[in-house]
C-alpha cells in the first residue's frame, strides 16, 4: 500500500481510466490483486511498458478465487490473452475484469459473452433435446448457427444476464 | 440472413477505418512525442522477425472473423479504392484541401506502403497467414513502430498545412477526438489497441486545442478541468462505499441472488442517508440551534407531575420522559414564526416533510427506469427459455466449490424441468381437487389476514386504557403490547403463509408470488391497522381535550360575567365541578388541567412518532432474537446434536436455515414503509433507521456466512428485475397517503409542534402565499386552486393516461406482429431450403451456408487450439446424474472427437467442423436412404456435426480453386462445409481468393461451389458443381475405425 502511487504513472492511470470502467482505486486494486497471482515475477513498478510485456501463466490465473469455480476459465482467459494462449499481461487483465465489471453496458458483454460461448463445453452436458430447443428459440434465419446478431439478440432479452455475467473484484 | 451479415460486417469496416484514422493522425504529432512514445512502446517486444508485418495484419484479423465471400468483396473495393487514392493524389497538389482529405491521403499512402510490403514478401497464401497467426502476439508492437515509421513522413506535410487549417475544422475534429476518447471504454478492443487509440486522440488534442481562439481555447480547458474533477470526485466516491468487500464474499458464497438483498439494503441506506441529511440540515440543526432551548416554554419542558421519572430506564425506553420532549419528535418544534435570523421553521418542517415523499419516489422511478433500461424489454414469457438457461445460467459471481456445485446441479434440474414442462405442457388432472384446495387456502389467508387486523385493533384499544392508568403499575408487557404484538405477527404469519401455500400445489415460483404478496398485505395491513387505530385514539383524546377546552372557556366566561376575579384556588375547584358536569369522567384528563389551570392537551402527533420508533425499534430487536434463536442456535444443534441423533439432522427436517431472499426483501420493505410513515411525526426517524440498517447488515451478513446455506428455491428478483422497486413503490405510496391525510384534514395539536394554533397543516402553505407573494400571484393561484381549472387539468391527465396506455398497446401489438412476422419467415425459409436442396439432391439435405455467418459464430475456432477432446468437461457436476437419459450417447461422439483433434493432421485446425448443425428429422438423406436424425450425433458445445456412427467417416481430399462470387460447402448428409486441411480456420478468408486450395470432405458429403447473388434479398444457390477427389484411407481411415 505505501508504494502503490509507484505502481503506475498519473498518466498512466488517467489512461486506463478513459479506457475501462474503474476508477484509480480500483484500478491499484486490481494491480494489487495481479501482483499477488506471482509477485516473484512481476515488478512492482510499471510504468515502463511493462504492463503489456509481462505475462503472467494461465495456470496462476486460474487460481484466482474469482475465477477458480468457473466452468469457463480457461476459456475466458484465451479470450481476453492477446494471443489466445490464456497467458495474460496486466493489460488484458485488467480488460478482463473491466468488461465483467458492473458498470460494462450489456453491448460489449454480450461482444465477449459470444466469444467465451462460441467454442466451449457447457459444464453441464447439454444433451441435443436441450440443443434443440435453443435453435428453435435463436436461430432467427434458421441456418442451424448462431450469429452474434441472433446471439445478441437472446442476450439483450435475458433478465440476469447483467447480473450473472460479471465478476466483482 | 443477408442483412445481419452485412451489418456485421459494416460494423467492422468502421473499425477498421477508424483505427486507420487515428493511426494516421497520431502521425500528425510533434517529433518530440513520437521520440517518447516509441520509447515506451518500443521498449516492448523487439524480437519478432517479421519487419514487414504492419498494421493491416490487425486489421484482417478482424477480417478473419467475416465471411469469406463478403471479405473477397472487401478486398476488391480495398483495391478500387486505393487505385482511385493514387489517382486523387496526383491531383491535390493545391494546397487549400480540407483536413479530411488530408486523413484520407494519409491512409491512401500508408495503404499503399502495406501494399508495397505486401508484395515484396510475395510468399505463398497459407504460410503468410501462419505466420501472422503465430506472430499474433509480438506483432503488436512491432505495428507501433511501423506506424511511427509511416507517420514520419506524413507528417512533414501535415506541418506546412497545419496553419491553414480553418477552425471549424479543427474543432470538429476535436469534437470527434472527444467522442473517440469518451467512448474508448466501451469497444470490445484489446487494452493495447485502446491506449494507442487514446493516445493519439490526446496527442491531437493537446496540439490542436492551443491553436484555437482564446474564447474556446479557454472553454476547452475549462470543461477539461471539469471532467478532470468529476473524475476525482468519482475516485473519491468509490472509497466511501462501503461494505463492497462483505457483499463480494457474500456473493461469491451465495451467488448474485443473495446478494441483491445486500445490494437492496445498501441502496436502501442510500436512500436513508439523504433524508436523514435533509432533516437535520432543515429542521434538527435549525431547531437546536436558533429555536427556544429546552425549559423555556412548556411544550418543550417535561411536565412536573412527569419530572420524578422522567429519566427512568422504562420511560426513555418507552421513549418517553426526556426524549418525548425532544427534538425526536413532532411536539417539541416551536410554531414561532421565524426563528433565529428569519429562519422559518414550520415552512421548512413541511416542506422537508413533503420532500421527503418527492425525493424517495424520484429515486425508485429513476432506479426503475435505469433497470429496465439495462435489460431493453425482457420479454416476460419465456420465449428464450431455453437459451437464457443454457447462456446466462452461470453465475460468474460464484467462487465458492460448493455454491458451484450447487449451481451446477441447479441449472440442470431446471433445464431438466424445463424439458418435461415443455413435453407435458397441457396436463391438466385432478382438477377440482386443487381447486378446492386453492379456495380453501385463499379463506384461511384471508382468515389470517383479518385476525391480524383484529388483534392489532383491540391492542391499541386496550392501550389508550393503560395510558390513562399510573404507568409505574403496569407490567412490561402491558407497556410493550402494541409494538410487541404487530412484531409477532411479522415474524409468525408469514410461516402460516408458507404452510398454506404447500397446500395450492403451485409452480414453485408461483407459490412463491402468491406467498410475497401475501406477505406484503399483510405488511400493509398491519402498518394500516395500526395507523387506524392510532387516528381513532388520537380523535378520541381530542374529543377529551376540545371537551375540557370548552369547559373551561364556559367557566371562565361565566367568572368573567360575573365580574368575580377567580383566584387560582377555586379556579382549579370550579374547573373541576365544571369538567364533572360536563361528564367527564377521566378523572387524569381533568386533574391535569384542574393542575396547569390551563389548556393541557396530548400531542397526538408525537404520540404517533413514539409509536413508530417503538415499532422500529421493536422490529430490530425481534429480528435480532429470530436470527439469533431461528437460525444461529439452530445452526449449532444440527451441527453438533448430529454426531448422536438417530437421523440425519442436517439433511433431515431442521436442517440449516436457509437464506430466505424474498422474505428478507420484503422485511427491508416494510421497515421502509414505518419510516415513510413516521417521519412526518418524527423526524429523526430516517437517522434512526440509518443506525438500524447499518446493524441489519451486520448482522444478516454475519448470519448468511455463519449459519445458512443458499436458498433452493428458484427465485430470480435481482437488481435487474423491478420486482422488488414495484414492491418498494406501492409501499411508499401506501405509506404516504396517512401523512397526506394528516397533512390536509386533520387539525394539528392546539398547544406544541410547528403548526399548533392552524387549522390545518397545510395552511402553512397558503399562508406564506398570502404573506410573501406579490398579490397577484396570490389571485392567480387562488384561481389555479379553484375546480375550474382543476377539473380540466384532471380530466388532461386521465386523457394523457390513456393516450399512453393505448400506444403501449399499439406498440405491444407491433411486437407480436413482428414476433409472428419473424416465426413465418422462418418456417418459409426453412421451406425453401429444403425445397431447393430436394431439387438439387435429390432427397438429400438442404444446404447451409456456413463460413457465412458473421463473426463466424465461434468466434474463437480459429485459435486453433485443435482438441476439442480436451475441452474444459473435465469437471462434471454431481447433478448430472439426475439427468434424465436420453436416446442419446455422448461417450462414442466425444471420444471420437477427442481422437480427431489429437491427429496430427488435424493438429492446427480447430474444428473439422466448425458449425452446430441442426437438422430436421423429416429431411431424408440420401446417402442412407433413411430417416436419420444427424441432431442425434452432435454435441452442440463443440460446435460439431459428428458423423453418423453407422458410417465411420473417411475423409477425402479435393483441390480446389475458387471462383469468384462463389461459396464453398459441404452438402448432403448433414450439412457441414467441409474443412481446410492445410491452415487455421482464421485462413479460409483468404485462401478463397488465391490459389488452389485443398480441402478435406468426410465421405457422405459433396463438396459443392455455390454462386452466390448478392443482390437479392436472400441468397441465391444459382448453380452448383461437384468436385472429387479420392479417399484418402491410409492418412485418415485411422478415426474412421474409432467409432465402429
Amino acid at each position: 500500500m505505501g508504494n502503490k502511487q509507484a505502481a503506475f504513472t498519473e498518466s498512466q492511470l488517467e489512461q486506463y481510466q478513459d479506457c475501462t470502467f474503474f476508477t484509480r482505486k480500483e484500478i491499484l486494486r486490481i494491480f494489487r490483486r495481479y501482483r499477488d497471482l506471482d509477485s516473484d515475477h512481476i515488478p512492482k513498478s510499471y510504468t515502463r511498458g511493462e504492463a503489456s510485456r509481462i505475462k503472467v501463466p494461465f495456470e496462476y490465473i486460474e487460481k484466482m478465487p474469482e475465477l477458480k469455480e468457473n466452468p469457463f476459465r480457461r476459456r475466458i482467459c484465451e479470450v481476453f490473452s492477446e494471443d489466445g494462449s490464456g497467458n495474460m499481461t496486466f493489460d488484458d487483465f485488467l480488460d478482463m475484469f473491466s468488461v465483467f465489471s458492473e458498470q460494462a453496458p450489456q453491448d460489449i458483454k454480450a461482444v465477449y459473452a459470444f466469444k467465451i460461448y462460441g467454442e466451449t463445453v457447457h459444464p453441464i452436458k447439454v444433451n441435443c433435446c436441450v440443443f434443440h430447443q435453443i435453435l428453435e428459440e435463436a436461430d432467427l434465419d434458421d441456418d442451424s448457427q448462431l450469429s452474434y446478431m441472433e446471439f445478441e439478440h437472446v442476450i439483450s432479452r435475458a433478465p440476469d444476464f447483467l447480473n450473472t455475467f460479471h465478476i466483482r473484484i | 440472413m443477408r442483412s445481419e451479415t452485412q451489418s456485421a460486417e459494416v460494423k467492422f469496416d468502421i473499425e477498421v477505418d477508424f483505427e486507420d484514422d487515428t493511426g494516421n493522425d497520431g502521425g500528425g504529432e510533434g517529433s518530440s512525442h513520437d521520440e517518447g512514445s516509441r520509447g515506451t512502446r518500443s521498449s516492448g517486444n523487439l524480437t519478432a522477425k517479421d519487419r514487414g508485418r504492419s498494421d493491416i495484419d490487425d486489421v484482417e484479423e478482424i477480417e478473419d472473423e467475416e465471411p469469406k465471400g463478403k471479405k473477397k468483396d472487401k478486398k476488391e473495393k480495398k483495391k478500387k479504392e486505393k487505385e482511385k487514392a493514387k489517382k486523387k493524389k496526383e491531383k491535390e497538389k493545391d494546397k487549400k484541401k480540407k483536413e479530411k482529405e488530408k486523413d484520407k491521403k494519409k491512409k491512401e499512402k500508408e495503404k499503399e506502403k502495406k501494399k508495397d510490403k505486401k508484395k515484396d514478401k510475395k510468399k505463398p497464401v497459407e504460410e503468410e497467414i501462419i505466420l501472422s497467426d503465430s506472430s499474433d502476439d509480438d506483432g503488436g508492437d512491432k505495428d507501433e513502430d511501423d506506424d511511427d515509421e509511416d507517420s514520419d513522413d506524413v507528417e512533414t506535410i501535415e506541418e506546412t498545412d497545419g496553419d491553414e487549417i480553418p477552425e471549424e475544422t479543427i474543432l470538429e475534429n476535436i469534437q470527434r477526438q472527444k467522442e473517440i476518447i469518451a467512448s474508448i471504454r466501451k469497444q470490445p478492443w484489446r487494452m493495447k489497441k485502446k491506449l494507442k487509440t487514446l493516445r493519439v486522440a490526446q496527442e491531437y488534442l493537446n496540439k490542436y486545442e492551443g491553436r484555437l481562439s482564446k474564447g474556446k481555447g479557454y472553454k476547452e480547458t475549462f470543461t477539461r478541468a471539469f471532467k478532470k474533477i468529476k473524475r476525482e470526485l468519482s475516485n473519491f466516491i468509490s472509497i466511501l462505499i462501503p461494505w463492497e468487500t462483505r457483499i463480494k464474499t457474500i456473493e461469491s458464497y451465495f451467488g448474485s441472488v443473495v446478494a441483491s438483498y445486500f445490494l437492496f439494503l445498501r441502496w436502501l441506506f442510500w436512500i436513508n442517508i439523504v433524508l436523514s441529511i435533509f432533516t437535520m440540515a432543515f429542521v434538527i440543526i435549525p431547531e437546536l440551534v436558533a429555536g427556544f432551548p429546552y425549559g423555556s416554554i412548556p411544550r418543550k419542558t417535561v411536565p412536573n407531575d412527569e419530572l420524578h421519572r422522567a429519566a427512568h430506564i422504562g420511560t426513555i425506553w418507552d421513549f418517553g420522559g426526556y426524549l418525548q420532549y425532544s427534538v425526536l419528535f413532532y411536539g417539541y418544534y416551536g410554531n414561532a414564526k421565524s426563528i433565529g435570523s428569519g429562519y422559518q421553521l414550520p415552512l421548512a418542517y413541511f416542506l422537508v416533510g413533503i420532500s421527503t415523499f418527492v425525493y424517495s419516489f424520484a429515486v425508485i422511478l429513476r432506479q426503475m427506469a435505469k433497470n429496465s433500461r439495462m435489460s431493453k424489454m425482457s420479454t416476460s414469457d419465456d420465449q428464450f427459455q431455453f437459451c437464457w438457461k443454457v447462456f446466462c445460467g452461470w453465475d460468474y459471481l460464484i467462487g465458492n466449490s460448493e455454491t458451484a456445485d450447487n449451481k451446477v446441479a441447479a441449472i440442470t434440474t431446471g433445464l431438466r424441468e424445463a424439458i418435461l414442462e415443455e413435453e407435458e405442457k397441457n396436463k391438466d388432472e385432478q382438477r377440482y381437487i386443487t381447486i378446492s384446495l386453492r379456495v380453501l387456502a385463499n379463506v384461511l389467508v384471508t382468515i389470517l389476514l383479518a385476525g391480524s387486523g383484529y388483534a392489532i385493533q383491540l391492542v391499541v384499544e386496550r392501550s389508550e386504557q393503560f395510558e390513562k392508568m399510573d404507568p409505574s403499575k403496569l407490567s412490561w408487557w402491558e407497556q410493550n403490547e402494541v409494538s410487541m404484538v404487530v412484531s409477532i405477527i411479522t415474524m409468525v404469519f408469514p410461516v402460516f403463509f408458507d404452510l398454506i401455500g404447500g397446500m395450492e400445489k403451485y409452480h414453485p415460483r408461483v407459490m412463491l408470488r402468491w406467498s410475497l404478496a401475501r406477505v406484503m398485505v399483510l405488511n400493509l395491513g398491519n402498518l394500516y391497522t395500526l395507523m387506524i387505530a392510532l387516528f381513532k385514539k388520537v380523535n378520541n383524546l381530542a374529543d377529551e381535550a376540545r371537551k375540557a377546552r370548552e369547559a373551561l372557556q364556559a367557566l371562565e366566561a361565566a367568572a368573567y360575567n360575573n365580574t368575580l376575579v377567580a383566584q387560582n384556588a377555586t379556579a382549579a375547584s370550579l374547573i373541576r365541578e365544571a369538567v364533572a358536569e360536563i361528564g367527564m369522567n377521566n378523572t387524569a384528563m381533568a386533574d391535569i388541567l384542574a393542575q396547569k389551570a390551563g389548556i393541557k392537551e396530548q400531542c397526538w402527533e408525537t404520540i404517533v412518532g413514539q409509536e413508530m420508533f417503538k415499532l422500529s425499534v421493536f422490529d430490530m430487536i425481534a429480528t435480532v432474537v429470530t436470527t439469533f434463536i431461528l437460525e444461529f442456535l439452530r445452526g449449532l444443534f444440527v451441527r453438533f446434536a448430529n454426531y448422536c441423533w438417530c437421523w440425519d439432522l442436517e439433511t433431515g427436517f431442521p436442517g440449516y436455515a436457509e437464506f430466505g431472499v424474498a422474505d428478507n426483501v420484503l422485511h427491508l420493505i416494510y421497515n421502509q414503509g414505518m419510516i415513510w410513515m413516521g417521519a412526518f411525526f418524527a423526524p429523526s426517524l430516517p437517522a434512526l433507521n440509518v443506525l438500524k440498517l447499518i446493524g441489519l447488515m451486520y448482522l444478516r451478513s454475519w448470519a448468511v456466512m455463519m449459519c445458512n446455506i443458499p436458498h433452493e428455491r428458484v427465485f430470480r428478483a435481482s437488481r435487474s428485475n423491478n420486482f422488488y422497486l414495484v414492491l418498494l413503490l406501492i409501499m411508499l405510496f401506501l405509506s404516504m397517503l396517512p401523512t397526506g391525510y394528516v397533512m390536509v384534514s386533520i387539525e394539528p395539536s392546539r398547544n406544541c409542534g410547528p403548526f399548533s394554533g392552524k387549522e390545518r397543516m397545510f395552511d402553512i402553505i397558503s399562508d406564506t402565499v398570502n404573506e410573501k407573494f406579490p398579490p397577484w400571484m396570490r389571485s392567480v393561484m387562488a384561481y389555479l386552486s379553484t375546480a375550474g381549472v382543476m377539473i380540466p387539468l384532471f380530466m388532461l391527465l386521465i386523457m394523457a393516461i390513456y393516450y399512453l396506455q393505448s400506444l403501449l398497446k399499439s406498440y405491444k401489438e407491433a411486437n407480436n406482429d413482428l414476433r409472428i412476422q419473424l416465426q413465418y419467415e422462418r418456417t418459409e425459409g426453412k421451406k425453401k431450403v429444403y425445397e431447393m436442396s430436394a431439387a438439387k439432391n435429390g432427397g438429400g439435405g438442404g444446404t447451409t451456408e456456413t463460413t457465412e455467418n458473421a463473426a463466424g459464430a465461434t468466434g474463437g475456432v480459429g485459435r486453433g487450439r485443435g482438441n476439442p477432446g480436451a475441452i474444459p468437461n473435465g469437471r462434471l457436476p454431481t447433478g448430472c446424474g439426475g439427468m434424465p437419459r436420453f436416446p442419446m450417447n455422448h461417450a462414442g461422439p466425444r471420444g471420437m472427437m477427442g481422437a480427431m483433434g489429437g491427429m496430427p493432421g488435424f493438429g492446427g485446425m480447430g474444428m473439422p467442423f466448425q458449425r452446430m448443425g441442426m437438422y430436421s428429422p423429416n429431411v431424408r438423406y440420401g446417402g442412407y436412404g433413411g430417416y436419420v436424425p444427424v441432431r442425434q450425433y452432435m454435441n452442440p458445445y463443440d460446435g460439431v456435426i459428428l458423423t453418423p456412427p453407422m458410417a465411420p467417416p473417411r475423409f477425402r481430399r479435393v483441390q480446389y480453386t475458387p471462383q469468384p462470387g462463389t461459396k464453398l460447402m459441404a452438402v448432403p448428409t448433414a450439412k457441414t462445409v467441409g474443412s481446410y486441411s492445410q491452415s487455421r480456420r482464421s485462413s479460409i478468408g483468404r485462401q478463397s481468393s488465391r490459389g488452389p486450395t485443398t480441402v478435406l470432405v468426410p465421405e457422405g458429403y459433396q463438396l459443392v461451389q455455390v454462386h452466390v447473388d448478392g443482390g437479392d434479398d436472400g441468397e441465391s444457390v444459382q448453380e452448383t458443381s461437384f468436385m472429387d477427389g479420392q479417399y484418402m484411407d491410409d492418412e485418415l481411415g485411422a478415426h474412421g475405425g474409432m467409432d465402429a
